[in-house]
């Protein structure tokens, strides 16, 4: 029995190296095409910019962009697991990967975070991230025809609010019972705090949503913290589905 | 040669398929990798096959809008540029801050008449600012992924609720935000969802469980739908 434990959480191991060495070299693929292309395009037609145009702007960006980087990555890790590669590969984290990922977790009845959330959640990352490349390469072949329903107003204004949609309908799959044969009880005291903060954050900090990767991943502590305060007082526990 | 005749050159479009279709490549390893481990893992290929058709579903609209941003991007950098930076790693948003902060740094009024230098900086600019985030993933993914999903996996009570705690986490900042950037309109769009979702599950439980997988679909072209009523009314 011990062994046979031992043998599978061994396969476990090999397969997340297996899996973390692709995304890595997935992500090195992507910086050598993303500085490659530009180095590649100013030597043939002979117009390498002068190093001193890139420093500004360059670190103007790093500068806005670097913190709220790490705290993406960070926050988003748990949720989208080995899919975290591919996410921060394709973008569109927030209006295409994490829904992908959420949904996909509540339709296998899956936890993310454990071995098969990771799996499910990255493998619906991945279908996603296919079909938006081609779309977008469809996009450009039709780029004409399209052009008049997707700048009509009614496109614009409808996808202005494409982010509300999406949160909406994730939030059965998030604060939900889910479809597990396990669920746990009292489940909406857990986000409590976090929800109250954000809230806080939202009423009196200017410009908060600057602030949601640092805001992701302070709730994340406060929330774990605040669950295991709940699950030691009994409050918050795992219980079979038909348990009342 | 000018700006425009290098952002919308043959070698720039082949550079940018090529690259394209070699994460595309690796979207699909990523795919094959895990569908077999998910099978694996003991999750039947129904439930893998329902994944797959209700996360096609809804990847549709998002990324129409995407093609809107590269209208929107087409006209600064190029199609074949704006092509890029889309299908991987950007937002419209930050590219055309990024394209515009390089442009505004050079001192460039108008970019259809600039060098092709400028073309060059502006790609180079809008990488390295891109830089961070695919970087620290490669980087922080695998000991954070790791060590979190072994404490999750200790066989106590708390490990469930744990795992449970950061989607639950991330929602709570994000919600609270999107209702104050989208005001009451937004506020609308977001009840219509999860009305619509709640009343999904519940015809889905009662003997409709084909519908359950649509789901998240059906509500996010209605909840979209609904802003144009919404907007009507309210705005």
């Amino acid at each position: 029995m011990n062994e046979d434990k031992k043998i599978g959480i061994l396969d476990e191991k090999t397969y997340s190296n297996q899996i973390h060495l692709i995304g890595r070299v997935g992500s090195a693929l992507l910086l050598m095409f993303m500085l490659g292309i530009p180095f590649v395009i100013g030597t043939v037609y002979d117009c390498m910019p002068k190093f001193s145009w890139l420093i500004q702007p360059s670190i103007a960006l790093l500068a806005m962009m670097g913190p709220t980087s790490v705290s993406e990555v960070l926050g988003y890790a748990p949720v989208l697991g080995s899919g975290n590669y591919i996410a921060f590969i394709t973008g569109n984290i927030m209006n295409l990967k994490l829904p992908a990922a959420i949904s996909a977790h509540a339709l296998a009845g899956v936890q993310p975070n454990t071995p098969e959330g990771d799996a499910v959640g990255t493998m619906a990352i991945a279908i996603s991230s296919i079909i938006t490349v081609i779309i977008c390469a469809i996009g450009v072949l039709v780029f004409i025809p399209m052009q008049p329903i997707l700048t009509s107003a009614a496109f614009k204004t409808a996808s202005n609010y494409l982010v509300h949609a999406l949160m909406g309908s994730m939030i059965l799959n998030t604060f939900g019972k889910g479809k597990g044969k396990t669920v746990i009880k009292n489940k909406l005291m857990l986000p409590l705090v976090a929800i109250a903060m954000s809230v806080a954050g939202v009423l009196l900090i200017p410009k908060f949503s600057s602030y949601q990767g640092y805001a992701m991943l302070v709730a994340i502590v406060i929330t774990i913290g605040w669950a295991y305060l709940l699950y030691k007082k009994g409050v918050v526990k795992v219980v079979n589905r038909d348990e009342k | 040669m000018s700006y425009l005749d290098i952002a919308n050159s043959g070698l720039t479009y082949t550079l940018v398929a090529v690259a394209l279709s070699v994460m595309l490549g690796l979207c699909v390893v990523f795919y094959v990798k895990t569908r077999k481990r998910a099978l694996e893992l003991g999750i039947s290929k129904e439930v893998l096959n329902k994944v797959n058709r209700s996360t096609i579903l809804f990847t549709i609209v998002p990324s129409l809008t995407i093609v809107v941003g590269l209208f929107a991007m087409s006209a600064m950098i190029g199609t074949a540029w704006s092509w890029f930076r889309l299908s991987v790693v950007g937002s419209v948003s930050y590219e055309l801050m990024a394209a515009q902060t390089t442009v505004a740094s050079l001192d460039i009024a108008d970019t259809a008449t600039a060098d092709g230098s400028v073309f060059v900086a502006v790609m180079f600019v809008m990488s390295i600012g891109a830089l961070v985030g695919p970087t620290l993933s490669a980087i922080l993914t695998k000991p954070v992924t790791q060590n979190l999903q072994k404490a999750g996996a200790q066989n106590n009570g708390f490990s469930p609720i744990m795992n449970a705690c950061f989607m639950l986490a991330i929602m709570s900042v994000i919600i609270p935000i999107r209702v104050s950037t989208g005001g009451l309109v937004g506020l609308m769009v977001i009840l219509t969802a999860v009305l619509l979702s709640m009343l999904i599950d519940k015809i889905a439980s009662k003997g409709v469980a084909w519908l359950g997988q649509f789901n998240m679909p059906i509500c996010l072209l209605v909840g979209m739908l609904s802003s144009l009523v919404w907007a009507k009314l309210l705005g």
